[in-house]
């Protein structure tokens, strides 16, 4: 089986049938980016693994016809609700921005500068941006999400692309 | 820069990779969510059926990664593993077993096989000691009592011998059952309401607390022997000793820590009240330490233990604060404290609104453990009568036991309900996990009612059991 191939609903629903591999295949997809807005809401290494864990769980343990959402929706639903529970019982900490590594050779920016200036976008552009790039949701998948307008969203991926700009071409 | 500028230097960039522990720790708790589901479907099952669950199945056996590849290759390590325990040297056969545990409870099945085709005394013994270090023990759901139709339940105590279970309920009844058959065999009319009960531990004796007194009743007969007029406050609720008597009860509108003493009939203050105001407290089974945890207020958190006879400080000890990278918690407007000794006085364990679940040794007072034993709160804490395994019971509706000295998990099972709190909870918008034990070795009883008014409110008696 060619799990590489399989939809998000065919690898839940083998994996519910006891295939291991197609955890892998979830974990693979999904883990990486998911760490990384669990990171970018709230700063704390430890915590973001912990929410990213429990959004794991959570969503393996469901029946696969329970799902209503797309697994990717789901599982950025559940970080983002963790997170918010938690902020409202710790406060931020100390400001650490998880550093995005290069896919090929990089240019004149290097990831730590992008790190840092997607660290001082405010929250709710920086939100969007990530889950427009490294989510790779659609503006109404995020709109569902943040409980918006996909108008709204699409005015904050637009206004976070050009403070992006603003702050990689401050000097340091 | 413009912003698609932006974008595609963005897309240049991907998130860092999760720590590669990350997907281990995921697949790890997976299995364990798996395993406790199988074992409640199959109890269930037995007990609609009438059939013995251990009869059948044995233990169940948590632990291990699942899926086809993986076990096929513990299959051939083990039997690999095995081979040098028939062939190696001793060195290698030590190290052969030491490989054999760290490989978890998934090869027990394995192991079994090979025990059964062993012929060689040594390498028998030697599978025998690994399958003893990885077998776990397993909750089993013994009894469940419904008690809706009846007002449910406040709080319960067990008889020293475990025969008798009193249960409090908030109509102001006191229930006792006979835990043989499991059939009422007394009802005790409580006008003054019921908050908690306790049963002295030469079982001659129930102490009952309600909204405004304090009643001491003999177990025989359950004639009233004395009775004390105190504000019911939340709290703890137990005896010290067959004449000392320890409760939290309003002093001066402070929440207060009374120890009064049966005397010629009459029940006298054995302390003054204004001495302590803990969250909670815990004794030591034979009534020579008192434990109070003292949440802070102004200042720092501390678990203090006093012996009871002069009151003196054995100890004060200060649990670290380590609420950074803890997990979200929802928020509880109202949460319990928890406190436990050891039934042979080793460890103490206990836990606050705002902190993991702390154990401490009481030779030298070192810290053990700090962890978080359940996704949610509150957290009812208690050991198992031979002083092995610690008991947790969670709102996040499990109940859990960890092993004395390594503190790993060992069993877990469902309450197969959520919104579960600590007794006593006197807001009463959702109630209880009460985790206790009977004198009967190794068994430990859960008690709990679900969230909601309408939410049938039933006991549920659980046993945990050797494989």
């Amino acid at each position: 089986m060619n799990r590489e191939s399989c939809d998000e609903g065919e690898l839940l629903r083998n994996y519910r049938q006891g295939d291991a591999d197609s955890f892998a295949e979830i974990y693979r997809r999904f883990s990486a980016p998911l760490l990384l807005y669990a990171h970018s809401l709230t700063r704390d290494g430890a915590l973001a693994e912990d929410l990213v864990q429990e959004a794991f769980a959570k969503l393996l343990g469901l029946d696969p016809p329970s799902l209503r959402d797309t697994l990717r929706a789901f599982l950025y639903a559940i970080v983002r609700n963790l997170a918010r529970d938690w902020s409202r019982r710790a406060r931020l900490r100390e400001k650490s921005f998880p550093v995005l590594t290069p896919r090929a050779e990089p240019a004149d920016v290097d990831a730590e500068m992008l790190s840092r200036a997607l660290d001082r976008l405010p929250d709710e552009q920086r939100e969007t941006v990530i889950l427009k790039v490294y989510g790779e949701m659609t503006f109404d998948e995020i709109a569902a999400l943040a409980g918006e307008p996909p108008g709204t969203v699409m005015s904050r991926y637009r206004y976070g692309l050009q403070k992006l700009a603003e702050l990689l071409e401050e000097k340091p | 820069m413009k912003p698609d500028e932006v974008e595609a230097l963005l897309d240049r960039f991907a998130p860092a990779a999760p720590p590669p522990y990350l997907e281990e720790k995921i697949r790890r708790r997976l299995v364990r969510k798996r395993s406790q589901a199988a074992v409640f479907a199959v109890a269930a099952s037995l007990l609609v059926a009438g059939v013995t669950f251990w009869a059948i199945f044995g233990a169940p056996e948590p632990g291990g990664i699942s899926g086809p590849a993986q076990q096929t290759e513990d299959e051939k390590k083990v039997a690999e593993l095995v081979r040098t325990l028939e062939t190696g040297d001793l060195v290698e056969r030590d190290r052969a077993m030491e490989e054999l545990k760290k490989m978890g409870t998934g090869i027990l099945p394995n192991l079994r096989r090979e025990l059964g085709n062993a012929a060689d005394a040594e390498v028998k013994a030697r599978l025998q000691a690994v399958i003893g270090y990885l077998a776990h023990p397993a909750f089993e759901r013994v009894k469940e009592i419904d008690l809706t139709s009846t007002g449910g339940v406040e709080c319960a105590a067990w008889s020293p011998d475990g025969r008798q279970l009193a249960v409090g309920q908030p109509a102001g009844v006191v229930a006792i059952y006979d835990t043989a058959s499991w059939k009422e065999v007394r009802r005790l009319e409580m006008p003054g309401g019921v908050r908690n009960v306790a049963l002295s531990p030469d079982g001659k004796l129930l102490a009952v607390q309600g909204d405004h007194k304090v009643s001491l009743l003999r177990a025989e007969g359950y004639s009233e022997e004395a009775s004390m007029q105190v504000e019911a406050a939340s709290g703890s609720f137990l005896f010290i000793d067959n004449a000392r008597l320890a409760f939290s009860g309003l002093w001066r509108d402070c929440v207060s820590l009374f120890v009064v003493k049966l005397d010629a009939g009459t029940l006298t203050l054995a302390r003054d009240p204004n001495a302590t105001q803990p969250d909670c407290f815990a004794a030591t089974r034979d009534g020579s330490w008192l434990a109070c945890w003292h949440g802070g207020g102004l200042g720092e958190p501390e678990i203090e233990i006093r012996e009871t006879r002069s009151w003196e400080e054995v100890v004060s000890v200060e649990p670290p604060e380590q609420r950074h990278g803890r997990k979200p918690q929802p928020f509880l407007p109202e949460v319990d404290w928890a406190l436990a000794f050891s039934p042979d006085s080793k460890f103490v364990a206990g836990r606050s609104d705002e902190s993991p679940l702390y154990v401490y040794e009481t030779g030298g007072w070192k810290l053990m453990k700090a962890w978080e034993p359940h996704d949610r709160l509150p957290v009812a804490v208690g050991f198992s009568t031979d002083s092995r395994y610690l008991i947790t019971a969670g709102a996040d509706g499990l109940v859990r036991a960890w092993r004395c000295g390594d503190w790993v998990e060992v069993a877990s099972a469902n309450l197969d309900g959520q919104g579960v709190r600590l007794l006593p909870s006197p807001a009463r918008e959702t109630v209880a996990v009460a985790v206790r034990f009977s004198e009967q070795a190794a068994e430990a009883h859960i008690e709990r009612l679900p969230a909601g008014q309408e939410a049938p409110q039933k006991l549920l008696i659980f046993s945990l059991r050797e494989p």
